[in-house]
């Protein structure tokens, strides 16, 4: 995991040892729907944090949750308890949200669309330089391509290059998308 | 750089997340301790960093979300077969056809059962999955099945006054094939009560029974 300059742990979830699952997740492992609920309920906030601000939207968000734990319940055999259930969880999401966007022409398209930074540009012109947003409001308004990179790179902890390799995007494109989406955000919190 | 010229921008954002390399990295700190302005941007800049990975709108409560996820994990623990079901339309044109796959479908089912007493069934007990709770889900599904296949059992009884002769023949002679080969599958689980894999191929036959069986009533 990416530590940041200031030595804050990147928020992938990291809140627990890594070592064996706890009982509850084995008995879940086991087929145990009832102690996967107790996983969900532990972990669905989390996840529907990341799943809104990849996504920007809480009607997508809560769609892509339910395909989340779906699939995280077809995977969890499969989860050896080498990093917490928490970061599995995550990258879980993370992948499973690009891969619903991958499959989706439109939504692909809006991963990439902003390369040369045209609708960071229109969605500062829209703003109201005298309106000061929360960060998380402002975050899920910035356009798809630049909050889907600042989200993996700035919360997520992921690098450049593990972004492009998951987006399909060049790394120096995730560089300049991070870069415009921080300048975004620095305006409009403190115009 | 030299302490004069501010630090560009990948400097400015790399001291700010902490990516320069260790040389330009100490280069960045000793201009940042003499320059307030690039000092300034760096630290907004940090702070936007900061205040994003912090930043936690109250979720509204996701209880509603977990009854359709209940729901679809409930779907995928029932045995799923090969063969997929015709659509509705293509049903409705060749009927016999169809019922013709799932019989083939039976027919692997028994030579797959066949190659698995063969091979010692315990030694495919899926490794993911706690043999008590494998064996719970597939009997539970076996039950489902074998109850909906009764049901549809009763149902065909009323298509039959319209069905030809040689139509219902041809699904007698599948139903036979289907019905044998779950004889022989309740046989051999009462010879090994705990085997998971027989137990699922009990299930899946069931199955292959019940989507003969609503071919037939949808033919009809």
């Amino acid at each position: 995991m990416k530590r940041l300059a200031d030595g804050a742990a990147v928020n992938r979830g990291d809140d627990g040892d890594p070592g064996q699952p706890d009982a509850v997740v084995r008995r879940a492992q086991g087929g145990d729907v009832d102690a996967f609920e107790a996983v969900y309920r532990a972990h669905a906030p989390a996840i529907h944090a990341l799943c809104r601000r990849m996504s920007g939207e809480d009607a997508e968000a809560n769609e892509l949750v339910q395909d989340v734990f779906v699939r995280a319940w077809e995977r969890l055999p499969s989860f050896r308890g080498q990093s917490s259930l928490a970061t599995w969880l995550h990258r879980l999401a993370v992948n499973e949200v690009l891969e619903k966007w991958r499959s989706n022409k439109r939504e692909a398209l809006r991963m990439i669309d902003d390369a040369d930074g045209l609708a960071l540009d229109a969605w500062q012109a829209q703003h109201d330089p005298d309106v000061l947003m929360d960060v998380e409001a402002a975050m899920t308004r910035l356009p798809a391509g630049s909050r889907t990179v600042f989200v993996l790179h700035d919360i997520e902890g992921y690098s450049h290059d593990e972004i492009a390799s998951m987006t399909g995007i060049a790394a120096g494109t995730s560089r300049t998308q991070l870069f415009r989406a921080r300048r975004a955000l620095a305006r409009v919190l403190e115009p | 750089m030299s302490s004069t010229e501010h630090l560009t921008e990948d400097e400015r954002q790399g001291a700010a997340d902490g990516t320069l390399g260790a040389q330009p990295m100490l280069e960045a700190y000793r201009h940042l301790a003499e320059c307030e302005s690039c000092a300034a941007d760096v630290a907004r800049l940090r702070t936007v960093m900061t205040r994003a990975r912090e930043a936690a709108r109250p979720t509204a409560s996701l209880d509603d979300l977990w009854p359709s996820i209940r729901a679809r994990i409930e779907q995928s623990k029932l045995v799923p077969l090969d063969q997929p079901v015709a659509p509705p339309a293509a049903r409705a044109r060749r009927p016999w056809l169809a019922i013709g796959s799932t019989a083939l479908a039976a027919a692997l089912l028994i030579a797959a059962f066949t190659e698995m007493q063969r091979r010692r069934p315990r030694e495919t007990v899926a490794a993911e999955q706690s043999p008590d709770i494998a064996f719970t889900n597939a009997a539970d599904s076996a039950r489902l099945y074998e109850n909906e296949s009764r049901r549809l059992l009763n149902e065909l009884e009323m298509q039959r006054a319209m069905m030809g002769p040689s139509a219902s023949a041809s699904l007698d002679g599948d139903l036979a094939i289907i019905d044998s080969s779950i004889a022989e599958q309740k046989d051999a689980l009462a010879r090994d009560p705990h085997n998971v894999a027989l137990q699922r191929l009990l299930a899946a036959s069931y199955r292959a029974k019940v989507e003969l069986l609503e071919r037939a009533n949808n033919a009809g």
